[in-house]
């Protein structure tokens, strides 16, 4: 895939943004009996299973819904990646933490999803919470800032998630990850194997593309 | 503020309307045990061995197609291979008899199929004839 080419000042200017806003999730914390709950679940301990799962399913589960903009395929690809987690659990050595290892099976699933769905994009949303109404910041963007200022939020995300099936997937997914989820540009190169630099110019790029697709809401 | 570097804080603060999309209430609390449910059917649906050497049939059927036409092919292929080498060892053994007849029979003239075969002897002269004189003297009464 080709990349765009990125002039220094603009590189410059998209990652003085990088710095996660108060709003945006902090970076994982690996809990220090992940491990513990591993090795019991190694041994064939599903209850050790259960709880690993229960810890991480709402980040995989979000990660996925992101990427589909599809909440039955979100659900369907949740339950296999922690299927396939338990299944390959026994060739897990524990170089790298079980969420980073668990999400690596989460993004090739999901990957591999979307390259036989190819165009056939149907958007299954889930409902926005009522906490929505209330952030400013969003309040302020379709209220104020806007040249559309009839626009609901309603029709914003929908706008904003046929603006993300535009992106490509490795775009979408740095996307999900660092400016939603708020992952650091560390934890998604290990997750997306690949070096910083190639997520911060896969951002910029992204964020590009964005920018272009909602450009009338954006004004 | 670089005005795009206010575009993408614009675009930052719409992608954090994503964080507001939430599943329906309750998904969570079922999913792990959904998920362990089905950890546990397929462990006590393990694969037979005839499964696990690749012969389930329900789930292939073009597997199961070509494997059938290959079955057949090998068994014309043997059929006719069989015919074959029966018919060598016909044809092996034929001349072998022949040449020996013939051996046997010498040397022979050879004729075209649409003559007619006039035969200038007839087969009572391979019999052997010598004229010999009779005498009858009848009975005196």
């Amino acid at each position: 895939m080709s990349e765009v080419a990125i002039h220094p000042s603009s590189l410059a200017n998209a990652l003085e943004l990088d710095t996660p806003s108060p709003a945006q999730p902090q970076p994982l914390l690996v809990p220090t009996h992940d491990a513990a709950l591993v090795r019991r679940a190694q041994d064939g301990d599903v209850g050790a299973y259960d709880e690993l799962i229960r810890r991480y399913q709402e980040r995989i589960y979000a990660t996925v819904y992101h990427m589909t903009s599809n909440h039955e395929d979100a659900n369907d690809l949740t339950q296999e990646t922690f299927i396939k987690g338990f299944q390959a659990l026994k060739s897990f050595k524990g170089d790298s933490s079980f969420y980073t290892w668990v999400y690596r099976i989460a993004v090739n699933k999901t990957i591999n999803f979307l390259k036989q769905r190819k165009n056939r994009t149907h958007l299954s949303l889930n409902d926005l919470d009522f906490n929505a109404e209330n952030d400013p910041d969003l309040v302020a963007l379709v209220s104020d800032r806007t040249p559309r200022r009839d626009i609901g939020l309603s029709e914003l995300q929908q706008k904003l998630n046929k603006a993300m099936q535009k992106l490509s997937e490795p775009h979408r997914l740095v996307v999900t990850l660092h400016d939603v989820q708020g992952l650091s540009h560390e934890e998604i190169g290990h997750i997306m194997d690949c070096n910083i630099g190639t997520v911060r110019s896969r951002l910029f790029y992204a964020r590009q593309q964005l920018q272009a697709h909602l450009s009338d809401y954006l004004k | 503020m670089n005005p795009q570097a206010d575009n993408f804080e614009q675009i930052r603060k719409v992608l954090a309307l994503k964080r507001h999309e939430q599943p329906p209430p309750g998904y969570f609390q079922n999913l792990s045990a959904r998920i362990i449910s089905r950890i546990e059917s397929a462990e006590s649906d393990q694969p037979t061995l005839w499964e696990r050497l690749g012969f389930a049939f329900g789930s292939k059927p073009a597997f199961v197609c070509a494997l059938g036409v290959v079955a057949c092919g090998l068994i014309c292929i043997g059929l006719l291979s069989t015919q074959g080498t029966a018919a060598d060892a016909i044809a092996r053994q034929q001349p072998f008899d022949t040449q020996s007849a013939l051996m046997l029979a010498g040397p022979q003239e050879t004729r075209s199929s649409i003559e007619p075969v006039i035969s200038q002897v007839s087969a009572f002269d391979q019999i052997p004839v010598r004229p010999e004189r009779a005498s009858y003297t009848p009975p005196r009464q």
